[in-house]
Formats: structure tokens, C-alpha cells, sequence
């Protein structure tokens, strides 16, 4: 049975950067979803998936240390990359212990950002997995 | 020096009477003569054949006279002596040395005054004219004043003649200064009285003009068919000539002409009267109705021979011309006066402008001219000596400031309005000067050319403070812009930090794309439009910043205040964001051009907007709302609040917040609001502050409208 590829959404109130960042984690072979309000992303969650979130933390009314907060009382575990133009201590800080697995500075490298992705999946892959057997297991 | 007549040809008398010696008679004719023998004459010729047989008659003599008495130069023959002369005139029997002759003969000093005063007032009147072409009245007294001295001349000669034929053609000539005379009294009382009918006065003129042509028609004249004879009559003591004969009855024409003449004066003075110019009515209308009218009697009388009585109407009508030359001098006295007020409010003015320091200068618009006040030359660098033209002065204008003073200048002239301007000149040292001039049209009657007249003041040291406050003012205006920027900065990097992800992102995904096998040319071509708008935008937000980081003098320009309201909100729309501030723009459409400084006023709005933000980052997500609007009020301003829901500003804090170095924030200066309202002010508006404690606080700024947008926008609305 294949490894199925990465689902990795994007949430950026910025359409442009959106699509940019869209088509780098295309052409790394990852599978993308992109959400242009946090809302529309916390709406569309589903057990499982994505596999990873890159969340912006500046975009007006639900801003990304909204949705780390939403996530947090979901319970929901889904790796969350963060990242931000308005870059401070301070929002560094606070995004790590809302929950952010990283924290990235715009613009963001491509290696830095798969790196990030890769090592924030990387654990949720394994309970993935992990998940799958017991599910497999299970008579 | 003697003559001895008898060598002139004269012929001699010899009609001696033996009872009466020569020297006995002489000693009568002397003592007739008020000449005092014994010093004042000494014989040269024999005085003892110097005898005749009647008193009147008197056969020659060669006197020497040692005073002068009288001369004449009308009378024939003069003994010509060494200190003066007398004279005799050739009779019948040899010379009548009459004692008359030597007198001062009264009918010839009567008309010789008469000519000399006549002939003095047309010299100064035809100068009058000369100097002011549009004095018609002077002209026409000059010409009415020449007339009557001609007419003197002639009756002078008319009463002297010795013959006929030379009674006859005096009187002939007498009538050429006669229809100048009539022609312009008639042309005097129309244009100077401005009054008498126009079909009269054509009348008058044109009888007289036929009179004039019959004259020269009619032998000897148009007086008489037929002088038969001379009858020497006294008159003023002095034995003169009338003539006997046979009057023309072409003549009437001649006394009809004058008949009308009184009708014309009569009816011109009536009308003067009732204008309210009595003086004038009296003195001149009625002088002309009388002596004309006088004039007319004697002619008439004279010639019908009623009365024996010599021709004497320049006597007559020299009392129109004393009368007409009294009402013009009245205006050259009056012109006088004011002439001397003129000066001395000049004189006056000179010294008050002079203390003041301000240059007065009068443009000739027609001629070209510019006289100016020695300052003003001074001022402008022209010798005080020069010719200057409008020209002239505008090249010492500075280049920059030209156009606008041309522009302005030709404003003033179009719309007959006050010329106010501020330039500079360059003087041919090249040293600079700042000047304030004001100016005053004053057109023409007819509203062409005219003048311009006006005030320069050299305002170099107010314009070097002013320039001085302004430059601390730029500073300080930057100074608060830099800092204001500074707290934005995290917003800033993040607006800037968006296209630059984009850029990155989709370049690093082009490399990826482009490392494949398969390249997918589409997608290449789709991420390269996309950087490039990216691009753009970091650009953008680039050129934003700079433009209030840096420090420039101030550019007062034509521009939109919504235009201003959307680049602020773009500058700040990531700090807005970032503090949850939700903004409702409200702006008045099709708003008219306001004069201001782009980046200054952008700096005023930025300041607002934070400072709203500010007030609100107490209050709770979801009720932080900034509120601006743009509104006309009264099309000459456009208004522009900023209001927030913040904490407010209690009452009595209203103005203080304005003051320097007041301020509420931890990090801040205190130099925001009071920057700001210099710039408010420097731009001819003002900001203030309303707020309801509790219910946040709206700031109100008002900019005065362009005038040029104003009108463009009236007449789009036209």
C-alpha cells in the first residue's frame, strides 16, 4: 500500500503569497489546500487532515493565534508551521506556546519551510501510523 | 539822429507869416506837447524858416529830441531823433505836425492793448492746448482771442485811413477775424458750455460764412457798394476816419448772422442756467448776449449811418474774451490748486512711503513706461536715471517667480482687480531679494490702457525668518514623521515582507519546476507574472515609506484629500489589522482639489489614525472602529474627521493635547499633535478636537479648497 503524499494547507489572508507558497510545496510533491481566513480553515478540518498547517499569524479578525487557541480547544493535534512578516520576540513566544511545532520568519526559504513541514509532520505521520495499525489490528 | 524832411521829397511851405515869429509858435506847439524846450529838444535844421501861417500847418523842422514821447506804427512819418522821436503826418500843405500825433494817441493804445491782451491770452491758452490735446476750449478761446486782436487791427486801420480804397479794404479784412470770432464763440458755447441748439449754431456759422464770401464778392465790401468819402470826426481825442457812402443790403445777411447769434446765446445760457452753472451762465452767456447784442447795434447803426461812430466790436468783444478767459482761468486756478495739493499729498506720500521703506512705481500700460521711486529703482537695481519697461522689471524677477508675477499682473488687468504678489528679484550683483508688491489698475476713460499703480516693499529679513520657522518646522515635521514611522516599523516590514514571500516562493518553485524533466512552460510563465506584480507592490510600499523618510522642502500642489485617506490606510492597513481596528471610510465623491503638501498631510492623517488606534487598544476586539470622512462644506473647504471609539479626551484636555511635548503614551514625544497642526495651519486650515468622555474622540481638519479646482468644478457644474 502506497504512503500516501503529504496534505499540507496554507492559511494567508494574502492570495499572492497563498499561491506562492502553494505552488513551492507542489513542486516539492506535497499535496496543498490553501484557506484564505482562519475561519474557512477551522471549518473545513477533518480527523487526520491535513497532515500539516502553515498558518500566517497577522490576518484580520481570526488572526493565526486565534485558530492556534481554536485548535488547542478542538483538541486537535495537527502540526502547525507559523509563520509572519510582523516578526517579535514576542509573537515568536506566544505562537510556540499556542501550539506552533515552528515558527518562520517571511520570506520564507524553501528549504527552511519544507525542513519545518517535514519535521512537524514527521511526528504526526508516526502517530499516523501508528493509529492505522492499531486500526488494522483491531479485529 | 535828424532827418531833414526835405530831403524825403516832402514838399515845403511857404506860407510864412511875418507876424508870427517860428520860435514863438514852436514854444506853443512844445508847450502842447508837454516838451520842455530848454532841455529836452535841440534844433538842428533853421529853426527860424521853420514857420508857417497857420497853427496846424506846419512847414518842417529837424528837432532833436532828448527823451522819447511816443511812436506809432501807424502813423506815416516819424522824425527820427536821437533819444526818441515826434512825429508829423503829411497834409495837403506841407506837415501837420499835430499836437495829437506826439501825444500818446489814445485810440491806438486802447486797440494795441486790446491786441496784445487778446494775442497773450491765445498764446497761453493755444500752449494749454498744446500740452493737453483734448483742451478743446482752449483751442477755441485761443482762436476767439487772436480773432479780436485781428479785428482790432483792422478798425485801427479803418479809423487811420486816409482814403477811401483804404477805409474799404480794411473794413474788408476786418470781416476775415470777424467769422473766426462768430465760429468759435458758437464752437465755445457748444463744447465748453455744452449747451445750444446744434441747427442754431450751424445757422450762425454759415450766415456768417456767406457774409464772409460776399465780402470778397463786393467791391470795397460787403459793408458798402460806394465809399464817396472820408469824414474825420473825434473819437477819444484823436481826429480818426468814418467812412460816407452807400450801404449793401447784402449786409443784412452779415447782421442776421448776429441776430442769431443772441438767439444762440440766449437759449445755450438759458440751459446753462437751469444745469445749475449760474456763475458760469451769468458770466459768460451773459457777456456774450450783451456785447454781442451791443456789437450788433453798433453795426447796424454805424452802417446806416444813424449814428456817426467809429467801427470799435473788438472793444465789445473784448469783453467775451475777458469773460470767457475769466471761466477758463477759474479751471487753471482750480488745476492749480490741486496741483499744489497733488504735490504735497506727493510730497507727503514720498516721505511717509520713504520712512516706511516702501517703493512706489506707476506703470503706463500704453506707452510701455515705468516710473518708479528712487527706492524703488534702488530696490530693482535700475539707476535712478534709467527708462525702464515693464520688460525690464520683469527680468530682474526670478526665473521661478516670473511666470506666476506675469500670470497675476495679467489677471489684475483682465479682471480689473488689485494686484497682490511676494517674488524674489535677482539684482545684476546677483544678489537676492525678497519683495511684496501691491498694485491698483486704473483704466482709461474709454477702457483701454490706463495705468497701474502700486507699492513695493523689500521683505528680505521677514522672508529670511519665515524661511528660517519654515525649515525648523520641516525638521520637526520629519523628525515626528521618522519617529511616528518608527513605531509603525514592525507593520511596515510586514507589508513589505508579504510581496517578498511571494517573490521568494515562487521563484524558488519556478527552480523546481524547471529541474523536472517535463518543464510545464505555462506554470513557468504564470510564476514570473506573479513575481513580477509582487515585485511591483514591495515597490510600492518602497517608494511610500521613502517619500516620508526623507527629508524635502515643502511642495504645495494641487491634490485629492481621498487620494491622501487611501495611501494612509494603505500604509497602515497591517497595523490596523494587527490591532484588530476595523476602519469605515466615508468619502464624499467628485471632492475638489485641495493646495497642499502630499507627504505632509499624509503625515497629519498616519498621526490621527494612530493615535485613534491608540485610544482603542484598551477596548475589546470587536469594538475597536476608527470612522473617516471626507466632506465639501460650503465649497470653499473640505473637511476630514478622524474618529475613534476609544477612551476620549476629557473636556478641559481639548487643547492642551495640541501643545508640545504633552503626550499620554509611554514611548511617546508629545510632538505629534502640535506638528501636526502647524502643518494644519501652514496649509491655511485647522485641526481641532471634539470627544464625549468614554464615547471616543473625533479630530477635525479643514483645508481650504484650490481655487483653481473650485473654478474648474463651477464650471463643470456650468
Amino acid at each position: 500500500m502506497p504512503i500516501p503524499r503529504l496534505l499540507v494547507a496554507i492559511v494567508d489572508d494574502e492570495e499572492s503569497v497563498r499561491t506562492a507558497l502553494r505552488r513551492l510545496l507542489r513542486s516539492a510533491g506535497l499535496d496543498v489546500q490553501t484557506f484564505a481566513t482562519g475561519s474557512e480553515f477551522l471549518e473545513s478540518l477533518k480527523p487526520g487532515r491535513p497532515d500539516c498547517v502553515i498558518l500566517d499569524l497577522h490576518m484580520p479578525q481570526i488572526n493565526g493565534f486565534a485558530v492556534l487557541s481554536r485548535l488547542k480547544e478542538l483538541h486537535n493535534e495537527v502540526p502547525v508551521v507559523a509563520i509572519t512578516g510582523h516578526d517579535t520576540p514576542e509573537a515568536r513566544e506566544r505562537a510556540l506556546a499556542g501550539g506552533a511545532k515552528a515558527y518562520l520568519r517571511k520570506p520564507v526559504d524553501d528549504k527552511s519551510l519544507l525542513s519545518a513541514i517535514e519535521s512537524a509532520s514527521a511526528g504526526s505521520r508516526k502517530a499516523a501510523r501508528v493509529k492505522a495499525k492499531e486500526r488494522s489490528d483491531t479485529p | 539822429m535828424a532827418v531833414d524832411l526835405r530831403d524825403q521829397g516832402y514838399p515845403r511851405n511857404d506860407h510864412t507869416p511875418k507876424d508870427e515869429p517860428a520860435s514863438d509858435r514852436l514854444v506853443g506847439i512844445y508847450t502842447r506837447l508837454g516838451i520842455n524846450q530848454e532841455f529836452d529838444i535841440s534844433f538842428v535844421g533853421r529853426p527860424n524858416e521853420a514857420t508857417s501861417a497857420q497853427w496846424e500847418c506846419f512847414p518842417w523842422a529837424a528837432v532833436r529830441l532828448h527823451r522819447p514821447y511816443s511812436q506809432s506804427q501807424f502813423l506815416p512819418i516819424i522824425f527820427k531823433a536821437e533819444a526818441g522821436c515826434a512825429v508829423a503826418t503829411p497834409g495837403s500843405r506841407g506837415f501837420d505836425v499835430s499836437p495829437e500825433c506826439s501825444h500818446m494817441n489814445l485810440v491806438t493804445v486802447i486797440w494795441s492793448m486790446i491786441a496784445s491782451a487778446c494775442l497773450t491770452l491765445a498764446a497761453m491758452h493755444l500752449l494749454v492746448w498744446f500740452r493737453k490735446r483734448t483742451a478743446w476750449a482752449n483751442l477755441l478761446f485761443a482762436l476767439t482771442a487772436v480773432a479780436t486782436a485781428g479785428m482790432a487791427a483792422c478798425e485801427v486801420g479803418t479809423m487811420h485811413a486816409q482814403t477811401p480804397e483804404e477805409f474799404g479794404l480794411f473794413l474788408r479784412w476786418f470781416h476775415v477775424p470777424g467769422w473766426l470770432m462768430i465760429v468759435t464763440l458758437v464752437g465755445f458755447v457748444r463744447l465748453y458750455q455744452r449747451a445750444g441748439r446744434p441747427w442754431l449754431a450751424w445757422t450762425v456759422c454759415g450766415l456768417r460764412t456767406v457774409t464772409l464770401i460776399l465780402d470778397f464778392v463786393f467791391t470795397p465790401n460787403v459793408n458798402f457798394r460806394q465809399i464817396t468819402a472820408l469824414r474825420q470826426i473825434s473819437f477819444l481825442g484823436t481826429s480818426i476816419s468814418v467812412a460816407e457812402g452807400v450801404p449793401n443790403p447784402w449786409m443784412l445777411i452779415g447782421h442776421a448772422s448776429l441776430l442769431l447769434l443772441v438767439v444762440f446765446a440766449i437759449d445755450a445760457t438759458v440751459t446753462v442756467w437751469r444745469r445749475g452753472e449760474r456763475r458760469q451762465a451769468t458770466l459768460v452767456g451773459g457777456s456774450i448776449i450783451f456785447f454781442v447784442t451791443a456789437g450788433t447795434l453798433q453795426m447796424v447803426l454805424g452802417m446806416w449811418e444813424i449814428v456817426h461812430m467809429p467801427l470799435t466790436p473788438s472793444l465789445l468783444f473784448m469783453g467775451i474774451v475777458v469773460a470767457m478767459g475769466l471761466e477758463l482761468s477759474e479751471g487753471v486756478l482750480r488745476a492749480s490748486e490741486l496741483s499744489d495739493e497733488v504735490h504735497e499729498t506727493e510730497a507727503r506720500m514720498a516721505l511717509a512711503a520713504e520712512a516706511a521703506g516702501v517703493g512706489i512705481w506707476i506703470w503706463n500700460i500704453a506707452l510701455n513706461e515705468v516710473w518708479g521711486s528712487e527706492r524703488w529703482m534702488r530696490m530693482f537695481g535700475f539707476a535712478s536715471d534709467a527708462d525702464v519697461t515693464f520688460e525690464n522689471v520683469m527680468q530682474r524677477i526670478h526665473p521661478e517667480d516670473r511666470e506666476t508675477v506675469e500670470r497675476e499682473i495679467g489677471r489684475a488687468l483682465a479682471e480689473r482687480v488689485d494686484y497682490a504678489g511676494e517674488y524674489r528679484v535677482v539684482l545684476p550683483d546677483s544678489t537676492q531679494r525678497w519683495l511684496t508688491a501691491l498694485g491698483r489698475v486704473h483704466p482709461e476713460a474709454n477702457g483701454s490702457g490706463g495705468r497701474m499703480l502700486g507699492a513695493t516693499l523689500d521683505i528680505t529679513g521677514r522672508k529670511a525668518s519665515e524661511l528660517e520657522i519654515a525649515h525648523q518646522r520641516n525638521e520637526l515635521a520629519h523628525l515626528s514623521r521618522v519617529t511616528m514611522l518608527g513605531e509603525l516599523s514592525g507593520s511596515l516590514a510586514h507589508e513589505l515582507n508579504q510581496p517578498l514571500t511571494a517573490i521568494l516562493s515562487n521563484a524558488q518553485a519556478a527552480q523546481r519546476f524547471m529541474a523536472r524533466e517535463h518543464v510545464d512552460l505555462d506554470e513557468v510563465r504564470s510564476i514570473l507574472a506573479d513575481i513580477v506584480a509582487a515585485d511591483q507592490r514591495a515597490g510600492e510600499v518602497i517608494r511610500r515609506l521613502r517619500s516620508l523618510l526623507k527629508k524635502e522642502e515643502v511642495h504645495h500642489q494641487p491634490l485629492s484629500v481621498n487620494d491622501v485617506v487611501q495611501e494612509v490606510l494603505k500604509l497602515m492597513r497591517s497595523e490596523l489589522m494587527n490591532r484588530g481596528v476595523i476602519v469605515h471610510v466615508e468619502v464624499a465623491k467628485n471632492l475638489p482639489q485641495v493646495q497642499g503638501d502630499r507627504i505632509e498631510l499624509q503625515q497629519v492623517l498616519l498621526n490621527l489614525v494612530i493615535n485613534a488606534c491608540d485610544a482603542m487598544a484598551e477596548r475589546s476586539a470587536g469594538t475597536r472602529r476608527l470612522r473617516i470622512c471626507t466632506e465639501l462644506v460650503d465649497t470653499a473647504s473640505i473637511h476630514i474627521s478622524v474618529a475613534d471609539r476609544g477612551v476620549g479626551i476629557p473636556p478641559d484636555m481639548l487643547e492642551q493635547v495640541f501643545t508640545p511635548f504633552y503626550t499620554t503614551k509611554v514611548h511617546g514625544m508629545g510632538l505629534g499633535l502640535a506638528v501636526c497642526r502647524t502643518i494644519i495651519s501652514a496649509h491655511g486650515g485647522k485641526l481641532w478636537a471634539q470627544s464625549q468622555p468614554n464615547h471616543g474622540a473625533t479630530f477635525h481638519l479643514t483645508l481650504p479648497v484650490d481655487a483653481r479646482s473650485a473654478e474648474q468644478r463651477e464650471d463643470k457644474h456650468e
